[in-house]
Formats: C-alpha cells, sequence, structure tokens
C-alpha cells in the first residue's frame, strides 16, 4: 500500500510538471502571471478528473459488454456539452486521417 | 517614402470614403477593370502606360485627374490607395506587436474553438495520463484503446485550458471591479470561483 500511495505522488508530480509546462505557454501568450499555488490546484482538479473520468469510462464500457474502451465511451463523456463534442469529434477525425495517412498500425495498444 | 506621402493622401479622403472601402476588398480587380476602359475614352493616353507599369506609386498623377475627371476614377485611385494602406498596416502591426496578433488570434479563437486548441502545444503527456487512467480503474483488465486515448488527451487538454480562461476571467473581472490592473496574477481563489461551472461542463 505504501508502493501504491509512492507511485500516486510521483504520478501527481509528473502531472503538475505537465499542466504547468501548458500553464507557461498559456500565459507566455496571454500577458499574465500564475501564482504556484494555482498549478498545484489545478493539478489537484485534473487529478480528480482523470479519476472520475475514469469511473465513467468503466462504467460506459462495461455497460457495452466490453472490456476495451473505445472512442465511443469517451465521446459519450462530452455528451452533455455540444461545443466539447465538436472539437473532440474534429480531432478524433483527424486522429484518423493521420493514421490513414501514416500507414497499418492496429489500433490497439 | 511613397508610402508616406500616399498616408498623407490618405485621411484626406478619408471622411468621405469608408462606405466603399469596406467593399472596396471585393470590387478592386472590377475598379482596376473599368480604369483603362475609361482612361482610353478620355484624353490621357501616357497616363494609361505609367498606370499599368506602376500600379502602386500612382499618387500624384491622380491626385491632379481627381478633379478633372469623375467618380469612377475616384474609386479606382481609392482602391489602389487602400490596398497600398492595408500593405503598410499589415506589415507595421506584424513584427512590432506581437502581443495584439496574439489577442486577435485569441479572439478568433473564442469563434472557432478546434483552431485555438491545435494552437498549444502542450498537453498532459499520454503515458501519463495513460498511468493515472489504469491506475484509477477497478477493473485491471480494462483496456484502453488507441484512439480513446487520443481522444482523452484532447478531453483533459481542453479541460485545462478551459480552466485557464475560466480563472483568467474571473480574474480580469474582479480586477475591473476594483478598478486596478493588478489582477495580471491568477490566484487559486479565481479557479475555486470558475471550478464548480466547470465541472458541471465536463
Amino acid at each position: 500500500m505504501a508502493t501504491n500511495e509512492e507511485t500516486e505522488q510521483r504520478l501527481k508530480s509528473a502531472l503538475w510538471y505537465a499542466i504547468g509546462q501548458i500553464i507557461d505557454e498559456d500565459s507566455l501568450r496571454s500577458d499574465s502571471n500564475v501564482t504556484p499555488q494555482f498549478i498545484g490546484a489545478l493539478t489537484e482538479m485534473a487529478w480528480a478528473q482523470i479519476e472520475t473520468v475514469a469511473k465513467d469510462l468503466e462504467c460506459f464500457a462495461k455497460h457495452a459488454g466490453r472490456t476495451q474502451i473505445s472512442t465511443d465511451d469517451v465521446m459519450l463523456l462530452a455528451r452533455r456539452n455540444e461545443g466539447l463534442e465538436s472539437v473532440m469529434r474534429t480531432h478524433l477525425e483527424t486522429l484518423r486521417a493521420e493514421k490513414a495517412d501514416g500507414g497499418a498500425r492496429g489500433g490497439r495498444r | 517614402m511613397p508610402p508616406v506621402r500616399s498616408n498623407g493622401d490618405g485621411p484626406r479622403r478619408l471622411p468621405f470614403k469608408p462606405p466603399t472601402r469596406v467593399s472596396s476588398g471585393d470590387s478592386a480587380p472590377k475598379g482596376q477593370k473599368s480604369g483603362p476602359v475609361k482612361k482610353t475614352s478620355t484624353k490621357a493616353a501616357p497616363k494609361v502606360n505609367r498606370k499599368t507599369s506602376a500600379v502602386t506609386i500612382n499618387d500624384s498623377d491622380e491626385d491632379e485627374d481627381n478633379e478633372d475627371y469623375g467618380s469612377d476614377v475616384e474609386d479606382d485611385i481609392d482602391t489602389s490607395t487602400t490596398t497600398n494602406r492595408r500593405a503598410t498596416t499589415q506589415s507595421r502591426a506584424g513584427p512590432s506587436t506581437p502581443r495584439r496578433q496574439s489577442t486577435t488570434a485569441r479572439a478568433a479563437a473564442c469563434a472557432n474553438p478546434g483552431a485555438a486548441l491545435d494552437e498549444l502545444e502542450h498537453s498532459i503527456p499520454r503515458p501519463l495520463l495513460a498511468k493515472i487512467l489504469h491506475q484509477s480503474l477497478d477493473d485491471k483488465s480494462m483496456r484502453v484503446g488507441k484512439e480513446a486515448m487520443g481522444v482523452l488527451e484532447m478531453y483533459m487538454k481542453v479541460f485545462v485550458q478551459e480552466a485557464l480562461a475560466r480563472s483568467r476571467h474571473e480574474s480580469s473581472s474582479k480586477a475591473e471591479g476594483r478598478g486596478d490592473a493588478t489582477g495580471t496574477w491568477l490566484q487559486v481563489e479565481d479557479l475555486e470561483k470558475a471550478a464548480p461551472q466547470l465541472i458541471l461542463d465536463f
């Protein structure tokens, strides 16, 4: 259990770093600064969101009788937000176009 | 120097031209086409040659012609000078004010969210996202499709960006309420205010 907590801490700090980079890039474009506390808070929020999303996705996949989380499950996450859904759909289309261009690699991890 | 002179001419013509200037972008080729035809009908044959050879440097001559000929010639001049002016303003705005450019890009991004999101390079790395996701899954045998992972990456990217944008909005509105400009530091309380609606939207 201790190791589990340790990995969680490491993952959280990795997430902190990733979000910090996104914020840095965004702050350079707009003319504002961000407090470190803000980055920490946003990291916690993103962490909680990923956890929620993971449970949702699992439920969606199980409800469909699958053992693999598919694109449809992820699209279901945005079912109440039309704008978000359109953004994700366009991204999915670009991903599929890239895949079609990039050669015949399987769609499974 | 020619552009400076054209700028000097510009403001004088400005007050009675705005409506035609707006449509000048579309009617520019039409005006240029009608220009030479008119000139052949009138007397100035040498000026036609000069005009076709150098479209951009025809300020002073045409100013004189302006009063003699009709309004059509005026339109012709107007299109040429406005295109000149537009080119100069574009070249000027490019290198000197990158921040303004970025804000306009941002404004355009608000209208078209897809374009904005493609701009940001950074996102949560996919391996990291996958690890966090798998750690939160109850059923460890559950797998995640590669394509699904890509879309999920986009989802989290939008989430973080949206959190930032909303917090920034909160911060700026708060700064306006106080009437000072110290709202450039994003605080946790800005995120706290933006969080409930954000979570409801995601």
